[in-house]
């Protein structure tokens, strides 16, 4: 185990495949000169393996799946998950339909890459959680590592799963730092991690959430409430059967999700709990997410909108039948 | 004048940084430009320059804590 | 059209004359078909533009990469594709090559190169620009080559694509089949200017061609393939031609007016590329009368078996094969 911090694991991941499978090739705007960090030294070490795009969205999410088509493992680099819109079509229309409609003539191992998500006064048009949306198409699996670990194992899953796989880091992450194992690690996509034991409450929390709710959890165990914190780690595949076997034992959901409420990850993980284990609950399900509106600039307002522990222990002590407490 | 100094954000997706090691050390008197102390964030460690002249007056963090951008860094008290 | 006798062989003229006619007659059974409600989906012939697809495909092997538009039965047959298969696909069943899941507007086969027919206006070139990417990391000589139309030349991806692949000098090949119509709107109305001055701002190759000239179109498409091949990087072509069919089959049964007139469309079937070869031939004594008949009875022959090949084969297994394919 060594301690890394999330950007070093996911470039040290990239060096680390790329150096093994001469088909991998990544690309995107600043990858060069890498913005993040997370591609830094990659073209240096590969050559026209690793290229800058111009800004151009449309093209860019387009070329990943010709080029993954004729043979190659594109990693591709959107920079912020919200310009992934300006290249939605061939992510919506392309990627994650080509091979169904084909019936399987091809596979596309494509990853692409962003980052994701509120916290920073990056404003609305960069603090979009835009999970939800992939979610909906059907044909493109969806992770969000919430540790430099589960980062390592993901993106290496992803870059050899031979489908369309979004990578999406939470944007404020980047430096945060975990143990990370020495051996390399592959997390097989559709596997939920469970986070922190409990037997009060379920908890599901993604992304970037996972820790505002682990601190949740922790702070709630003092007070002698058990939660059972369930990272899904993918959204696509969901791992539901982890998610309905705590809730049947617990009785309990609480959801985070900093994707805004309608149709967001939260209400769909909500909607298949009250399908599969209503008879188990016995309490409403909670979300906690962000309202439905754009995510302001001004630290206090983006604050008082995205969901925080304080919010997220609320939600526990309501779901338990006790007083909401404020807090934080 | 007394003052707290806040955590800059050095990074674009900077929520956080680490104070790894201060160089200045409480009753220190330091002038514009002087480090203070060195933060690390997602890609690089970085030298934290003194906005102004004056002198140290109080870690607020130690080494090794990772502090949220806009916290407190430490106290100073501001000279001309 | 050019007169004059050309250096190809009595054969290689000859396999011109059927690759163009397979085309057609082909596509005018589908066109049947489509009024006889046979066929479940919507079909857009490519009938009077096969002068296009044959004098580029015609110089393509199976290692090259084609993209096509919702238009796509032409490029799909002119790059070896199986007309049986085809006829299946657009009847819907499961002998089609894509199983019934992709129908007219997405019949492709990967195994010969062909990305495929694509119902997204202007996708394939972002996609084909991807191909070309992969074609040259791969060094072998590989050329893609997008075909689209005039209504796809007004989507901002062909100048972002222009310009990334005249930057990387990548093998690609823009067609621009210039049919006279975006959908139900004459290209005067919609567009700006010449489409084949697009290249000029980005210092790209180009070059306008009679498309329904197949000398001509060889000629200028041999040009672009040599340039591709030998790293000099991308051309863009418009090759003017004219849509002899509606937008769609069945158009005037519910458009409220005519976008174009009788007249016009006569002057053009007059300048029909596939009769005025076959003349071509016989004036030039490449052909007899009867070589022409044996082709068109052989050809009928072929229509007649995709015909049989569609009609017998079974509709998918509708409880078992819907979800089959989104994941490899």
């Amino acid at each position: 185990m060594a301690k890394k911090r999330m950007i070093q694991a996911i470039n040290e991941t990239l060096h680390g495949e790329m150096a093994k499978d001469d088909k991998i090739i990544l690309f995107g705007e600043d990858v060069e000169i890498s913005l993040f960090g997370d591609t830094r030294g990659l073209k240096d070490k590969f050559g026209t393996r690793v290229r800058n795009m111009p800004i151009s969205e449309t093209v860019m999410s387009g070329m990943a799946v010709g080029a993954a088509a004729a043979g190659y493992k594109v990693v591709c680099h959107m920079m912020f998950g919200n310009f992934m819109y300006t290249g939605f079509d061939s992510i919506a229309n392309q990627a994650s339909k080509l091979r169904y409609m084909t019936a399987g003539q091809i596979e596309l191992p494509i990853v692409y890459m962003g980052v994701f998500g509120g916290g920073r006064s990056a404003a609305a048009q960069h603090s979009d959680a835009m999970h939800p949306m992939f979610m909906n198409l059907g044909g493109i699996k969806v992770a969000l590592p919430a540790t430099p670990a589960d980062a390592t194992g993901l993106l290496r899953a992803a870059i050899h799963d031979p489908n369309p796989v979004m990578f999406l880091q939470a944007a404020g992450r980047g430096g945060e730092s975990g143990e990370v194992p020495d051996e390399e690690q592959i997390i097989e996509l559709g596997k939920a991690s469970t986070v922190h034991e409990g037997n009060d409450v379920t908890m599901v929390a993604i992304g970037a959430m996972v820790r505002s709710a682990l601190r949740a959890a922790r702070k709630l165990a003092k007070d002698g409430i058990g939660v059972e914190l369930i990272d899904p780690r993918t959204v696509v595949p969901l791992d539901s059967e982890a998610i309905l076997a705590s809730v049947r034992r617990t009785g309990r959901l609480v959801v985070v999700d900093e994707a805004r409420d309608m149709c967001s990850a939260a209400s769909h993980i909500a909607a298949v709990c009250a399908d599969q284990a209503f008879y188990a609950l016995k309490a409403p399900i909670r979300r906690v997410t962000v309202p439905d509106v754009a995510l302001p600039y001004s630290p206090p307002l983006e604050k008082a909108l995205l969901p925080n522990e304080g919010r997220i222990a609320d939600a526990v002590r309501e779901v338990l039948g006790k007083k909401a407490v404020e807090e934080v | 004048m007394k003052m707290a100094l806040k955590m800059p954000r050095i990074g674009m997706n900077m929520e956080e940084g680490t104070v790894v090691a201060w160089r200045l050390q409480p009753g220190e008197s330091f002038k514009e430009g002087d480090i203070l102390y060195e933060v690390e964030t997602e890609k690089v460690t970085n030298e934290y320059e003194a906005p102004c002249n004056g002198v140290m007056l109080e870690h607020l963090v130690d080494e090794g804590d990772d502090v949220p951008v806009g916290d407190n860094v430490c106290r100073i008290d501001k000279t001309d | 059209m050019n007169q004059q006798k050309t250096n190809f062989s009595n054969e290689q003229m000859l396999a011109f004359y059927r690759d163009m006619l397979r085309i057609r007659r082909v596509e005018e059974q589908i066109g049947k078909d489509a009024k006889a409600g046979n066929i479940p989906g919507a079909v857009h012939l490519y009938i009077g533009q096969e002068a296009v697809g044959v004098g580029f495909c015609s110089q393509l092997s199976d290692d090259d990469w084609i993209a096509s538009t919702h238009r796509g039965h032409g490029h799909y047959l002119a790059k070896g594709g199986d007309s049986k298969l085809l006829m299946a696909e657009i009847y819907g069943r499961e002998g089609g090559m894509c199983k019934g899941h992709g129908g007219s507007m997405h019949v492709a086969d990967f195994s010969k190169g062909i990305i495929g027919a694509n119902g997204i206006v202007g996708a394939g070139i972002s996609i084909t620009t991807g191909a070309a990417w992969a074609a040259q990391l791969d060094g072998k000589g590989a050329v893609g080559i997008a075909f689209f139309g005039d209504g796809a030349a007004n989507q901002g991806v062909l100048c972002e694509a222009i310009n990334v692949a005249q930057l990387w000098k990548l093998p690609v090949i823009f067609v621009c089949e210039n049919n006279g119509f975006s959908e139900f709107s004459p290209s005067s109305t919609v567009t700006a200017g010449n489409i084949v001055d697009r290249a000029k701002p980005y210092g790209a190759a180009h070059e306008a061609v009679d498309g329904n000239d197949l000398i001509a179109v060889w000629q200028c498409a041999a040009r672009a393939i040599k340039r591709a091949r030998d790293g000099e990087g991308p051309t863009l072509i418009e090759a003017r031609t004219y849509r002899q069919r509606g937008h769609v089959e069945a158009e005037a049964s519910f458009l409220g007016s005519a976008y174009r007139t009788d007249e016009e469309v006569a002057e053009w079937i007059a300048r029909d590329p596939i009769p005025a070869f076959g003349k071509r031939l016989l004036d030039a004594e490449q052909a007899t009368r009867s070589d022409l008949d044996r082709i068109e009875k052989e050809i009928m022959g072929e229509v007649a078996e995709a015909v049989r090949y569609a009609e017998t084969s079974p509709y998918p297994d509708s409880a078992n094969q819907t979800t089959s394919y989104m994941f490899a």
